[in-house]
């Protein structure tokens, strides 16, 4: 009898096996949740940029190989800013400063300013910028919401845009995959 | 379709089907491009240098493709299908002189109506159904064509003209048969 429940209980817990697709999918649902939750501090944060860049790496190269060498440059983007914001996320955590109030770069007059560093210069804004500047190239609109919007930008407002590229990268790698065809040399569209 | 997303896909280049005659000539052209990987030039050399068969893509969007044709930055090839006059375009990019000599004549022979800038390339219109075929056997022979005909006149007796001639034969009688 056990034996029977036991058994049972490994079924129940066994997870289906998920493409990787679904699995970058899970990671965009993560940072949604992780942005939304301002009120909490940012544990786990650099551990989910992390896996953040994994993932655009994967998916940049993934693109590079099927022939998108334009559309892995926003991949690249996507990586890199989660390798930078990485440190950012330490910093808050150390401060001690939950998600909402943690400040990422804060408008004084009409320049923004890194709030830790009173630098002009910030590097997650920076690469946003980038990414946005990209975006416009693919759809036509920048990719984040609330840069340059909101004083101060929060740590939780870049998780918010960052997770926004992210899926203007996820929404194109879908695409890729489901609808072109590879044969040789060739790689053609096909509408399904 | 959401608009954006409509733009992102078209400038990504996934808003349409691939048109059906550029899918068949681009399997074409990928056979051909396999088939002269595999042959030597009269000089006992591989037709194609390595680094420029390994660039070789042909992108299909629509009407329109993109060929990479070599591993030069820019040696690329876009065609344009059209069934209604004035017919479709091919943009031959390439600054090496005696190439798009070659190349010219070759889009010419084609039946395309074309003009030649020496350092810069050929552009030519006529682009139709029933000749994209062909058009994409001829983008074969631009790979590294440049290796070829500096072996020519630095190997052989032939000079510019002569080198010339001999690409353009070659044309005519192994690829244009295929």
């Amino acid at each position: 009898m056990e034996g029977c429940c036991g058994l049972a209980v490994v079924l129940k817990e066994r997870k289906p096996a998920i493409s990787k697709v679904e699995e970058y999918m899970l990671l965009e649902e993560e940072g949604r949740r992780r942005a939304a939750d301002r009120d909490s501090l940012p544990v786990g944060d650099e551990d989910f940029l992390g896996r953040l860049e994994v993932a655009a790496e994967e998916i940049g190269v993934d693109l590079y190989q099927e022939g998108f060498e334009e559309e892995s440059k926003f991949a690249d983007n996507v990586l890199f800013l989660s390798f930078v914001a990485a440190s950012r996320a330490r910093d808050c955590l150390t401060r001690g400063l939950r998600r909402g109030v943690c400040p990422v770069a804060v408008k004084v007059g009409d320049k923004w300013f890194d709030p830790f560093t009173l630098d002009e210069y910030i590097a997650e804004v920076a690469l946003l910028d980038a990414l946005d500047e990209n975006s416009k190239r693919f759809v036509n609109r920048r990719c984040t919401y609330l840069k340059g919007e909101i004083s101060p930008y929060t740590w939780s407002a870049f998780l918010n845009d960052l997770t926004s590229c992210y899926h203007t990268l996820l929404d194109f790698y879908r695409d890729v995959k489901v609808q072109w065809r590879k044969e040789g040399k060739c790689l053609w569209r096909e509408l399904v | 379709m959401e608009k954006g997303r409509k733009v992102f896909m078209e400038r990504a280049g996934v808003a349409y089907s691939a048109h059906s005659a550029l899918v068949r000539a681009c399997r074409v052209w990928d056979r051909v491009t396999s088939e002269l990987n595999r042959t030597r030039t009269p000089e006992d050399r591989r037709f194609y240098m390595e680094e420029d068969y390994e660039k070789l893509k042909c992108k299909i969007v629509g009407n329109k493709a993109e060929v990479t044709v070599g591993s030069s930055p820019g040696h690329k090839v876009h065609v344009t299908v059209l069934e209604e006059p004035p017919f479709g375009t091919l943009e031959y990019y390439d600054n090496d002189a005696m190439v798009n000599e070659v190349m010219y004549r070759i889009f010419t022979d084609i039946g395309l109506t074309c003009t030649m800038d020496a350092y810069q390339g050929v552009k030519c219109q006529g682009v139709r159904d029933d000749n994209v075929r062909d058009v994409f056997k001829a983008l074969a022979l631009a790979t590294s064509m440049d290796f070829r005909l500096e072996l020519c006149q630095g190997l052989t007796s032939l000079r510019y003209g002569g080198c010339i001639k001999r690409e353009f034969d070659f044309y005519k009688q192994k690829v244009a048969p295929i």
